[in-house]
């Protein structure tokens, strides 16, 4: 029977060959129409365990009840997603978590989603540290937690040590958690990505000549090759210019959003220098100091700012093929941000005229206005090595642009170049 | 294996012919996606009309769709949410069954959470007729089930 040939087809997950062979006993009409009539259930449990993967534990168990072949399968599902969203009660939660733990099968978990909401900010600690260290044990791969926990007036969260100590785990989410473990005596060993939101750098353990050292040590950034920041009140007392992210020494993909520092605490200079970045976006920073992006190796740059308070400046020893798109936030056009618009263009033309051996430059604006101070068009004299073939320029068509102030500027780039092709691509 | 002879396979289509008889193009970069069809490729060769005796006419243009999308890095949330908002939950079950059959992993993905989206909320009935499965249980193991689920699933705010 065709059920049973199915079933009794291993443990490949794409077993095409298979069904091939399946049908090929069929009669060619009755492959026409039964096509449509597969039958899900028919898959191997790998499969079902995919779809099954995608949804909360709470539903997944649900498929306990559809058929005796189905008792079990959500045992071994290698994902467990606990939301605390739909338990009317904490210790509701705790009850259903607890139980999942003891009735599920030992196989691996692949990925463990812990999101605890509430009323209540408390974070059950014996829970949470139960959770994390049976997803340890299982070879947890990929962990996102969110315990929308606040910077104060909670009781303290300690993130569980076998997290840290968790040889498999790759990927990390950590949202809202603000632990007080900062000075955990080990860090994390392998990850690959790295994302966190939102995270409290405790005064008392951190160190103010870099206040990224503390997240250094616990989560390993000299393995990590994507990271993302977001929302990190950062405080900074050091005398020189701040380079994070120098030792990222296998760092491709950076993204920083809604970062700032705190009052004075700022260096003069932010230095972004991780030897093979490749992509790098800044998203709705309030930086009031310099940036500096220092990458030797970036392709993409993506800059998107609400307030444009950030000057730039490029120390990029070469340029192939960088793209870099600016966009700002719609917001209505403000005395006050103009002076520092000038500010961001003349820091990219700055970046410009440093990297002459670059023979294709795309930039994408998509500001409200773009405007270039005196100041930025310094004489092409500077560039008369420049090897640029053609610079593809587009300006946002939505917003309002200032176009005497353009033609300004695509003569400065044509000036800039050597070659009698050059081309300015409009869009 | 038959080797690709021209070299510019970029702008090169192959040509997809589905279980009830219908030929379909597509471009071979995007076939490239379908790992099943790929097989095809370097067995049969690039000129032949590649047969998918699995896939039909009703489901291989959506699918295909999907890969023109792709092959620009043009999928992004948005073009999914679109994707699927019109089909009915059979539906998707198709494209994922071809998905599946043509080894095409980022369709496979995507369909699979499309599908969990939809039957989280459903009934265990709703669950049994979309997965074909049969109910099994004596009418007494059905309410002993339902007990020891009720313990365990005491305080969640749905209803199944």
């Amino acid at each position: 029977m065709q059920k049973t040939n199915l079933l009794e087809s291993g443990s490949i997950m794409k077993r095409s060959k298979s069904k091939k062979t399946a049908l090929a006993s069929q009669n060619v009409y009755d492959c026409v129409a039964t096509g449509h009539e597969d039958r899900l259930g028919d898959m191997p449990d790998c499969i079902l365990h995919h779809i099954l993967s995608f949804m909360e534990t709470r539903h997944a168990i649900r498929t306990c009840g559809l058929s005796k072949r189905w008792r079990y399968i959500w045992t071994s599902i290698p994902c467990l997603y606990f939301n605390s969203k739909s338990f009317t009660r904490l210790v509701d939660f705790k009850k259903f978590v607890l139980w999942v733990l003891s009735h599920r099968d030992n196989s691996h978990v692949k990925v463990l989603i812990y999101y605890r909401f509430g009323v209540d900010y408390a974070t059950d600690q014996y829970l949470f540290n139960k959770v994390i260290e049976y997803a340890a044990l299982h070879g947890v791969q990929e962990i996102r937690i969110n315990l929308r926990a606040k910077t104060s007036g909670c009781p303290p969260i300690e993130i569980p040590l076998p997290l840290f100590t968790c040889q498999s785990l790759k990927r990390l989410e950590l949202k809202d958690c603000h632990p007080t473990n900062i000075s955990s005596p080990f860090g994390c060993k392998s990850l690959d990505t790295l994302h966190l939101e939102h995270f409290s750098m405790f005064p008392t353990a951190a160190d103010f000549s870099n206040p990224f050292a503390s997240l250094s040590e616990l989560f390993g950034f000299t393995t990590l090759t994507a990271l993302h920041l977001n929302n990190f009140a950062l405080c900074y007392t050091g005398m020189e210019c701040l380079d994070p992210f120098a030792k990222c020494f296998n760092l491709k993909i950076l993204q920083l959003s809604e970062m700032s520092f705190k009052s004075d605490l700022s260096p003069k200079d932010f230095v972004i220098s991780a030897p093979k970045l490749s992509n790098l976006s800044l998203i709705c920073n309030r930086f009031r100091c310099k940036i500096v992006v220092a990458s030797p190796k970036l392709l993409n740059f993506t800059y998107l700012y609400s307030t444009p308070c950030a000057f730039f400046e490029y120390s990029l020893p070469s340029l192939d093929g960088l793209i870099i798109d600016i966009h700002e936030l719609p917001e209505p056009l403000e005395k006050s941000h103009r002076n520092k618009r000038e500010e961001t263009l003349h820091g990219l033309i700055n970046m410009l005229r440093g990297h002459h051996k670059a023979e294709a430059v795309k930039l994408s604006f998509c500001t409200v206005a773009v405007t270039c101070g005196a100041a930025a068009l310094e004489k092409p004299e500077c560039l008369s090595y420049s090897k640029w073939k053609s610079l593809d320029f587009g300006v946002g068509s939505t917003y309002k642009i200032f176009i005497n102030k353009l033609d300004h500027i695509t003569a400065y780039f044509r000036n800039c170049s050597q070659h009698v092709d050059f081309e300015i691509v409009n869009i | 294996m038959a080797q690709e002879a021209s070299s510019s396979t970029s702008s090169k289509t192959i040509s997809l012919k589905t279980g009830d008889g219908e030929i379909f193009e597509i471009e071979a970069s995007a076939a490239k996606q379908m790992k099943t069809v790929q097989r095809l490729i370097d067995d049969l060769g690039d000129d032949i009309t590649i047969p998918l005796h699995n896939v039909f006419s009703k489901e291989l243009p959506k699918i295909i769709e999907y890969y023109k999308k792709d092959i620009t890095g043009e999928i992004t949330k948005d073009f999914e949410a679109e994707f699927v908002k019109d089909l009915n939950d059979d539906e998707v079950k198709v494209l994922f069954l071809a998905a599946n059959y043509l080894d095409a992993n980022k369709l496979f993905e995507f369909l699979s959470q499309n599908i969990a989206d939809r039957l989280e909320s459903k009934s265990v009935e709703y669950v049994r007729k979309y997965f074909g499965v049969e109910n099994d249980f004596t009418p007494e193991e059905e309410s002993k089930l339902r007990e020891e689920r009720a313990w365990s699933f005491r305080g969640i705010k749905e209803d199944e």
